[in-house]
C-alpha cells in the first residue's frame, strides 16, 4: 500500500479540518470528493509531507513521513500540485520543470529527458521556452502537474488539477491520469465529478473532515438512483451520499 | 518547437547538473537583483564617504554606515521567500544546501562589496565592524524572515536599526546591540555571531514562512 | 438569519462608498501591526530622549519632531510600499482595473488608509508626550506647527512609498524605498549640524547647528518660517507622487492620466520652491530660522516677562522659566563676583539673555551697559541642561561667565569660545588668571558628553614656570584685603595695559 492512514486529524488552531480518516490506498488513480470545506486540500498537504497531522498514523510509500529520513525517502517519490500553484515568472516551462525535476534527485543523466516527457504529455511542447508570465491560467496549471510528474512519482497528490483546463486538455489530462494510475498511486482532488467518473477507479467523499464514502464510481452512483439531485448520475450519487450524512 | 527539440538545451549544455539546480534556484530567489541592490548599497557607501556625508569617527558618523549595512541585510533577507511555496517544500534533501548556500554567498558578498565601497577611504571602526555588523543584522533579517515570511523579513533589520541607532546616539551599549560596540569587542562579536548563526539555521532548517498567495 | 440578512447597524448606513472602501482598507491595514515596535522604538529614542532635557517646550518639540520623524519613517514608507504592492503580488491588477471607478481611485484609497493609520499613528504618541511636557511645562505652550509639519511627513513618506510599492511591484521595493527616504533624511541632518541652510528642507531639521537650545521660543515666539517651507516641500511631494501614481495605462481612462501628468509638475514645482526658500534661510539671534520672504518681522519682538531676581549685592535676574535654575546659577557666579564686586567695570547686576548662535563659538555672553550688567546666555552653556544642578554645568558656567567678568574688570580678554585663549598684556592674564583661580575655576579641560555630542570647556592658565604663571600665583598668594586695595588703586593703568609684570605685586 502507498497510503496508509488511520484516525488521521488535523486542527488549526480551534477549527478541525481532519477529523479522524482511515484510509489505504495502493496503484490507481484516486478520486477525493466533497464540498467546500470538507477537509479535502489538508488530507492532501498531510500526505503531501507540507504540514504534519496532529493524531492518527499516516505511512506513505511504506515509510513514516514523520521521521526526517523516511520523508527524504518519501519525497524523492512524491509529485504534488497546490490548489494555489506558487511559481516565478521569469522562469520558462522547461526551467521551471526542470528546477523541481533537480529538486527531487532526478538522476542528472536523465533530466532532460524526464523534463521534456513531462513537459510533452501535458501538451506544453510548443510553449516549452514560453515564460510563465506569458502562460495562460490553464497552461500554468499544466505546467505544475509537468512539475507534479516529472519524476515519476509513485505516489501523486494534485489539488484542483484540471481547474482551468479546456475541455480537449481535460480529455488528454484523463488519459494521462489512466496511465500514470497504472504504476502510481494518484490522488486527485477535484470538485468535477465527471473526471472522477473517466479516470478514477475509486473514490471518496469527504464531508465535516470524515470519509462520507468510500468505494468505486460505480457505487457511488448506485447510491444516487432515486435519491438525489443533479443531471449527471455521479452527481446525484454525490447529493445522495451528502443528504444522508446531513440528516 | 517542442520539448523534444530541447533535450539537448535542458541539460546538455555544458553546466553539470548541480550547477544548473543552483542557478535555477538563484534565479527563483532573484539573488541577480540582490545582488545588484547590493552593488547599490557599496555605490552609495561610496559615495557618502567621497562626499563627507560620513566624518570623523564618533557615533554620529557610524549612524550612515549602520543605515546602509542595514539595507544590506533587508535585500539578503527578503530574497529568502520563496515564490514556490508548498511544491518546494515537499522535494527531496537539496533544498536546505541551497537556503544555506545562498544565505551565506549573499551575506559574503554583502560584505566583500561594501568593503570594497569603502576603499580607499576609511570607514568608521574599520571593516572588522562592517563585518561584525553585517553577519549579525543579516541574522536579524533571516530570523525576522522566518517568523514574518520573506516579504516582510525587512521589519527585523528596519525595527533593529531603530534601536542601534538610539544605542549609538545615546552612548548605551550592550552586546546585543552590536553596532554600537567598538570594532573589537569580543562579547558583541559574540552576539553578532548568534544572531547569524540562529538567522541562517532557521533559514536553511525551516526556510521563509510560507506566504505564496502574496 | 444568516450573516447578509444582518440589517447594517445604524450610521453606517451614511457612509459613503468611497467611506466604505476606506473603512475596509482600514481594517485591512497593516500598520497598526507595527504599531507595538514603533511604540517600543519609540519609547526608547524619543520619550527617553525628551525627558533627559529640561520642560521647555519648544526645545523638547524640537527633538521629538526629530527623533519621531525618523522613528517613523521606516516603518511608514516600507509599510506604504508593501501596500502600494499589494495588487501586483496578489494578481488583482486585473481584477480592481476593470470596475467602474478608475483604478486610481482604489488606490488611493488603500494609500489613504495608510497614511492615516500613520497620521493617526503619529498624533497619538505626540500627544502622549504634549501630555507628559504640559504636565511639567514651566512656560509657553505646544508649537502646534512642528506637530503639522510632523504629521504632513507621514503623509508625504506613505505617498512616497506606496507610489513606489504601486510602480515597482518587487520584493525589494519596501526595503529599498525605507533606504531611499532614510538616507536623505540623515544625510540632510549632518549637514544642518555643518551649517548647510538648504539641507533644513528635510522636515526632520529645525535649526541649523545642534540640538536647539532651552530657551528658544521663551524670549521670542516661534518663527513658523521653516515648518511653512516644509509644509510646502511635502505637499509638493504628496502631490507628485500621488499623481505619478495615475500615469502608467491601466491606472485609470485617458483624462484621469492627463489630470495625474498635470499635477506632478505642480507638485515637484511646489517641492522645488520650498527648497529654493529654503536657501534663503539666515539664523536669527534668537536661535530659529528666518526665510525672508515668508518673515513676518512682529515675530522678532521679544516676549515681555517680569524676571526672577536673587537680592544679593549682585543681583542677578533670570527669565521666570529658568526660575528653578535661580540657586545654581547664584552659587555658580558668586565666587567670581566677590573676587571684582565694586571694582571699576565689574558688573552691578547679572541678567539673562537668549543664546545668540550667530555669536558662535561665543554665545553673546557680555559685560555692557552703565552701570555695567553681565549679560549671560545661560541656556547656552547647557549641553542637556535637566544636568545644569551637575557639577560640569555649574563649572562651565563659572568658567565661561567668569572669564567674561574678569575681563571687563582687569582688560584684556579671551578669544571667544569655550576654549578660549587669554589676550591682553602679560600683567592682565597674570591678574586674570589669579582671580580665576581664586574663584575656584578649571584650568585642565572638562568634557562630558550628552548623546551625541561632547562639550567642553577650560579656563586657560599660563603654563607653570613662566613669569605669567608666577606672578599670577604670587598674586593669589596676597591676603583678600590687599589684593582688593591694590586692583581699586592699580586698575585703570592694569586695564590700559601700562603696567608690567614688575609692577605687579
Amino acid at each position: 500500500m502507498n497510503i496508509e492512514i488511520s484516525g488521521l486529524t488535523r486542527r488549526f488552531g480551534r477549527a478541525q479540518a481532519v477529523a479522524g480518516v482511515d484510509l489505504e490506498a495502493g496503484p490507481g488513480v484516486f478520486g477525493l470528493l466533497g464540498p467546500n470545506g470538507a477537509g479535502k486540500t489538508s488530507l492532501l498537504r498531510m500526505m503531501a509531507t507540507v504540514i504534519p497531522p496532529s493524531s492518527g498514523r499516516l505511512r506513505l510509500l511504506g515509510r513514516d513521513p514523520g521521521s526526517q529520513g523516511q520523508r527524504r525517502e518519501i519525497r524523492r517519490g512524491l509529485g504534488y500540485l497546490p490548489q494555489t500553484l506558487g511559481y516565478y515568472p521569469g522562469f520558462t516551462v522547461v526551467e521551471f520543470v526542470e528546477y523541481f525535476a533537480l529538486l527531487k534527485e532526478v538522476p542528472p543523466a536523465r533530466v532532460p529527458a524526464a523534463v521534456a516527457s513531462a513537459v510533452e504529455r501535458v501538451g506544453l511542447g510548443d510553449r516549452a521556452k514560453a515564460k510563465l508570465r506569458n502562460l495562460s491560467g490553464g497552461m500554468l496549471r499544466r505546467a505544475g502537474i509537468a512539475q507534479a510528474i516529472v519524476n515519476e512519482p509513485r505516489l501523486l497528490l494534485l489539488d484542483e488539477p484540471t481547474a482551468g483546463l479546456d475541455p480537449e486538455q481535460r480529455v488528454t489530462f484523463r488519459t494521462l491520469l489512466r496511465d500514470l494510475g497504472e504504476q502510481a498511486t494518484v490522488v486527485v482532488s477535484t470538485h468535477l465529478v465527471e473526471d472522477v467518473g473517466a479516470a478514477c477507479g475509486r473514490v471518496a467523499l469527504m464531508e465535516k473532515g470524515r470519509i462520507a464514502f468510500d468505494g468505486t464510481p460505480a457505487e457511488l452512483i448506485s447510491r444516487g438512483v432515486g435519491h438525489g439531485t443533479g443531471d449527471a448520475p455521479l452527481e446525484r450519487g454525490y447529493s445522495a451520499v451528502l443528504q444522508q450524512v446531513r440528516s | 518547437m517542442t520539448a523534444a527539440d530541447l533535450r539537448p538545451g535542458v541539460a546538455g549544455r555544458s553546466w553539470p547538473a548541480g550547477l544548473r539546480l543552483v542557478r535555477l534556484h538563484l534565479a527563483g530567489r532573484q539573488v541577480p537583483g540582490a545582488l545588484a541592490a547590493l552593488a547599490g548599497c557599496a555605490v552609495l557607501l561610496r559615495c557618502a564617504l567621497h562626499w563627507h556625508w560620513i566624518q570623523g569617527s564618533g557615533p554620529s558618523a557610524q549612524q550612515l554606515p549602520l543605515l546602509i549595512e542595514s539595507a544590506a541585510a533587508m535585500i539578503i533577507a527578503v530574497t529568502t521567500r520563496s515564490p514556490f511555496g508548498e511544491v518546494e517544500r515537499a522535494t527531496g534533501r537539496w533544498l536546505p544546501w541551497l537556503r544555506l548556500g545562498t544565505t551565506l554567498a549573499l551575506t559574503a558578498a554583502a560584505a566583500g562589496m561594501l568593503a570594497a565601497g569603502t576603499v580607499p577611504a576609511h570607514l568608521p571602526g574599520g571593516d572588522l565592524a562592517l563585518l561584525r555588523n553585517v553577519a549579525g543584522l543579516v541574522g536579524v533579517g533571516l530570523l525576522s524572515a522566518a517568523v514574518l515570511g520573506g516579504h516582510l523579513s525587512w521589519v527585523g533589520p528596519v525595527g533593529y536599526l531603530g534601536l542601534a541607532e538610539v544605542a549609538l546616539t545615546s552612548a548605551r551599549t550592550t552586546p546585543w546591540i552590536w553596532p554600537a560596540c567598538p570594532p573589537h569587542d569580543h562579547a558583541a562579536a559574540l552576539c553578532a555571531t548568534l544572531a547569524f548563526t540562529a538567522g541562517t539555521l532557521a533559514i536553511t532548517w525551516r526556510g521563509a514562512r510560507d506566504t505564496t498567495h502574496e | 438569519m444568516t450573516a447578509v440578512a444582518v440589517p447594517p447597524r445604524a450610521g453606517r448606513a451614511r457612509l459613503t462608498p468611497p467611506g466604505r472602501l476606506l473603512r475596509l482598507e482600514l481594517r485591512r491595514n497593516p500598520m497598526p501591526w507595527t504599531l507595538p515596535l514603533l511604540a517600543v522604538l519609540y519609547w526608547f529614542d524619543t520619550y527617553q530622549t525628551i525627558v533627559s532635557f529640561p520642560p521647555y517646550w519648544l526645545q523638547r518639540a524640537m527633538i521629538m519632531q526629530t527623533h519621531a520623524i525618523t522613528d517613523f519613517e521606516p516603518f511608514v514608507v516600507g509599510v506604504a510600499a508593501w501596500m502600494g504592492s499589494r495588487d501586483g503580488r496578489r494578481g488583482t491588477t486585473d481584477l480592481v482595473g476593470v470596475t467602474s471607478r478608475p483604478r486610481l481611485s482604489a488606490q488611493l484609497v488603500t494609500w489613504a488608509a495608510t497614511a492615516c493609520w500613520a497620521v493617526l499613528a503619529y498624533l497619538v504618541f505626540a500627544g502622549v508626550l504634549f501630555a507628559i511636557m504640559a504636565r511639567e511645562a514651566v512656560w509657553g505652550g505646544p508649537p502646534w506647527w512642528l506637530v503639522a509639519v510632523g504629521a504632513a511627513s507621514m503623509v508625504a513618506f506613505s505617498a512616497i512609498g506606496f507610489t513606489a510599492g504601486a510602480l515597482l511591484p518587487n520584493r525589494f521595493t519596501p526595503p529599498l524605498a525605507v533606504i531611499a527616504v532614510a538616507v536623505p533624511l540623515l544625510v540632510a541632518f549632518r549637514l544642518a549640524v555643518q551649517g548647510d541652510v538648504v539641507a533644513l528642507i528635510a522636515p526632520a531639521n529645525d535649526t541649523i547647528g545642534h540640538k536647539p537650545d532651552a530657551d528658544l521660543g521663551i524670549f521670542h515666539p516661534f518663527l513658523p518660517d521653516l515648518s511653512i517651507t516644509q509644509l510646502i516641500f511635502l505637499s509638493g511631494l504628496t502631490i507628485a507622487a500621488l499623481a505619478a501614481l495615475g500615469l502608467p495605462a491601466g491606472s485609470g481612462p485617458w483624462r484621469v492620466r492627463r489630470v495625474c501628468a498635470a499635477l506632478v509638475v505642480p507638485g515637484l514645482v511646489a517641492a522645488g520652491i520650498a527648497v529654493r526658500l529654503t536657501s534663503t534661510a539666515r539664523l536669527q539671534p534668537q536661535g530659529m530660522m528666518a526665510i525672508p520672504a515668508l518673515h513676518d518681522s512682529a515675530d522678532d519682538r521679544p516676549i515681555g516677562y517680569t524676571p526672577v531676581c536673587d537680592h544679593s549685592v549682585v543681583p542677578i535676574c533670570l527669565h521666570p522659566a529658568f526660575r528653578a535654575d535661580l540657586p545654581d546659577v547664584v552659587a555658580a557666579l558668586a565666587p567670581v563676583l566677590n573676587q571684582v564686586t565694586g571694582l571699576p567695570g565689574a558688573p552691578v547686576r547679572v541678567d539673562q539673555i537668549t543664546t545668540n548662535l550667530r555669536a558662535w563659538p561665543s554665545l553673546g555672553e557680555e559685560v555692557s551697559g552703565s552701570p555695567p550688567a553681565l549679560r549671560l546666555p545661560l541656556a547656552g552653556y547647557g549641553v542637556a541642561p535637566r544636568n545644569f544642578g551637575s557639577a560640569f554645568i555649574a563649572g562651565m558656567v563659572r568658567s565661561r561667565a567668569g572669564m567674561t567678568i574678569v575681563s571687563s574688570v582687569v582688560g584684556g580678554g579671551y578669544s571667544p569660545g569655550p576654549m578660549g585663549e587669554p589676550r591682553g598684556t602679560p600683567a592682565q592674564q597674570a591678574i586674570a588668571a589669579a582671580l580665576l583661580k581664586l574663584a575656584g575655576t578649571s584650568s585642565t579641560p572638562q568634557c562630558a558628553r550628552s548623546g551625541i555630542t561632547t562639550s567642553c570647556y577650560v579656563v586657560p592658565m599660563p603654563p607653570p614656570g613662566t613669569p605669567i604663571h608666577t606672578a599670577a600665583q604670587r598674586f593669589a598668594a596676597l591676603p583678600t584685603a590687599t589684593r582688593h586695595t591694590w586692583l581699586t588703586t592699580h586698575i585703570t593703568a592694569l586695564r590700559t595695559g601700562r603696567l608690567s609684570l614688575n609692577q605687579l605685586p
